[in-house]
């Protein structure tokens, strides 16, 4: 077999690199979009978090399991912010969101964009509560086709995280994007 | 000239910050409810005209409970990291013995005249806040397991309404110490509690302060009150929020109006407590053509009393 030309090699090395870019970057934009339409679940992972904390278990969806993982952060923040989460008995109570008042779509976009940029101020409030980037559970969604077959879809991938949830609703009060409880007086 | 527009929004901008100030801000306090008190032993009895009574002994429980200290203490720093910070029971008992001590010894240099105080003024001299919190709490035993039930009711003074609440029952525990368990149950409730406090404080911006205004009259007053009641209905539908209030109780010599919404705000943009609010009224009746003298007496910031006949 002939090798390329040096020019060529390059130029397939670049194109190679640019597609990959172009898949990863859309991959996350995915993963972006399915935070914002809510398109992940939360839930109590046990009352043992330190006070001000809230030790939280996140179901992302998508091909990548690293994007998941990654993605799991944001997802546990929004989540704390705007979904909050069900008990299950005693030893989890439930939490409310802290979002407490009407919010715009362009209010929304102003602030939020920002803030859950890759390297946004997200992440200040949120770290991985286990080893392994903190992946509690891998699951691999399957769906029919037309030819009844079934076809690997999508990760449904569990981490375990944990919030600091008072200073993420000190720091929101202080941007004025939630109400505090003294506001007005 | 050309400038002027720009200095008019500014002015406007300038003029609503300044005047739109804040809301007249209630206080809070926590106190052990009478349940628990009574549990635990912190009562007073006394003869009341053959019946006995029992009152709260809140000195005795704050000196010898040292796990109301806790849940106090605990919920006063969480309140206080929210900006609301709390009265403290404690305290504030304090500093009435203080001062009901020092009044008793003042006198004038002038004449040696002591500092006035009449019977209502020591009624009226208790530990008091606009929403009181009341605290109470068991501990469940289930064989070697100890769980602790926990009930905060904020409680609005002067309407009476349970306008905020937490309860809930933590998880059961082999070890862990009543300490441990009650300072858990004040974190995990506090949300709970402040969301819908927050709720109340909502409403209250939304739709005004919620008051009560008692009309009285003095027992040498020879008037119609239930003929005035409807002139007072007329004064309350033209200055509450959207006319909201209930006529409650209507008689020759008293009238009750609950659930009157007053705004916030005067038209100066001045906060206003309900006696700035009733101010007017008691204007209103005492000039022509209605020539009804009265004096007003006010507690804290949700309840006005209207005497009929004279000051």
């Amino acid at each position: 077999m002939n090798a390329l030309p040096l020019p060529q090699n390059i130029l397939c090395c670049l194109a190679l690199c640019c597609f990959l870019t172009a898949s990863g970057q859309k991959k996350q934009r995915l993963a972006d979009k399915d935070t914002y339409d809510w398109v992940y679940d939360i839930e109590c992972y046990g009352g043992t978090a330190k006070n001000g904390y809230k030790l939280v278990k996140v179901w992302t969806y998508s091909k990548e399991k690293s994007v998941a993982t990654t993605q799991a952060k944001k997802n546990a923040v929004h989540g704390i912010i705007f979904k909050g989460y069900a008990g299950e008995g005693r030893g989890c109570r439930a939490s409310r969101p802290l979002m407490n008042r009407e919010m715009t779509e362009e209010e929304y976009q102003a602030f939020f964009k920002d803030f859950f940029g890759d390297d946004g101020p997200y992440n200040r409030f949120v770290t991985y509560a286990t080893d392994h980037k903190g992946i509690a559970d891998v699951q691999k969604l399957v769906r029919n086709k037309k030819d009844r077959k079934e076809k690997f879809y999508q990760y449904k991938i569990g981490v375990v995280v944990s919030v600091a949830s008072d200073d993420l609703r000190k720091f929101l009060e202080k941007e004025d994007i939630i109400n505090s409880l003294a506001k007005g007086f | 000239m050309r400038n002027y527009p720009i200095v008019f929004v500014l002015w406007c901008l300038l003029s609503t910050t300044l005047f739109y100030g804040q809301a007249k801000k209630p206080t809070l306090m926590v106190v052990p409810s009478d349940a628990w008190c009574n549990q635990n032993g912190y009562m007073l009895e006394f003869d009341n005209q053959g019946i006995l009574t029992k009152v709260p002994d809140y000195t005795k429980a704050m000196q010898e409970n040292t796990d109301l200290l806790l849940v106090i203490s605990t919920l006063n720093g969480l309140m206080a990291e929210r900006d609301f910070p709390l009265k403290n029971l404690e305290t504030v008992l304090k500093g009435l013995t203080n001062d009901r001590g020092l009044n008793a010894m003042r006198t004038s240099r002038d004449t040696g005249a002591s500092v006035a105080e009449s019977p209502v003024d020591q009624i009226i001299k208790t530990a008091k806040a606009d929403i009181i919190l009341q605290l109470t709490w068991t501990v469940n035993k289930l064989g070697p397991k100890t769980s602790v039930t926990y009930n905060l009711q904020g409680l609005d003074s002067y309407t009476y309404k349970q306008v905020a609440t937490a309860t809930g029952t933590g998880a059961p525990s082999f070890s862990v110490e009543l300490p441990v368990l009650l300072e858990e149950a004040v974190q995990e409730n506090i949300e709970d509690f402040t969301y819908t406090l927050q709720e109340h404080f909502d409403d209250m911006f939304a739709n005004g302060r919620e008051v009560i205004l008692q009309i009285l009259t003095w027992d040498d007053w020879y008037g119609d009150l239930e003929e005035l009641s409807f002139e007072i209905e007329d004064w309350l539908d033209a200055n509450t929020i959207e006319g909201r209030f209930s006529t409650t109780d209507v008689t020759d010599t008293y009238a009750l109006f609950e659930q009157v919404r007053m705004p916030l705000f005067n038209e100066r943009g001045r906060a206003m407590a309900a006696r700035n609010f009733f101010r007017d009224l008691s204007k209103t009746l005492s000039a022509p053509p209605y020539n009804q003298p009265n004096k007003m007496a006010t507690e804290g910031l949700g309840k006005v009393s209207i005497i009929l006949g004279g000051k």
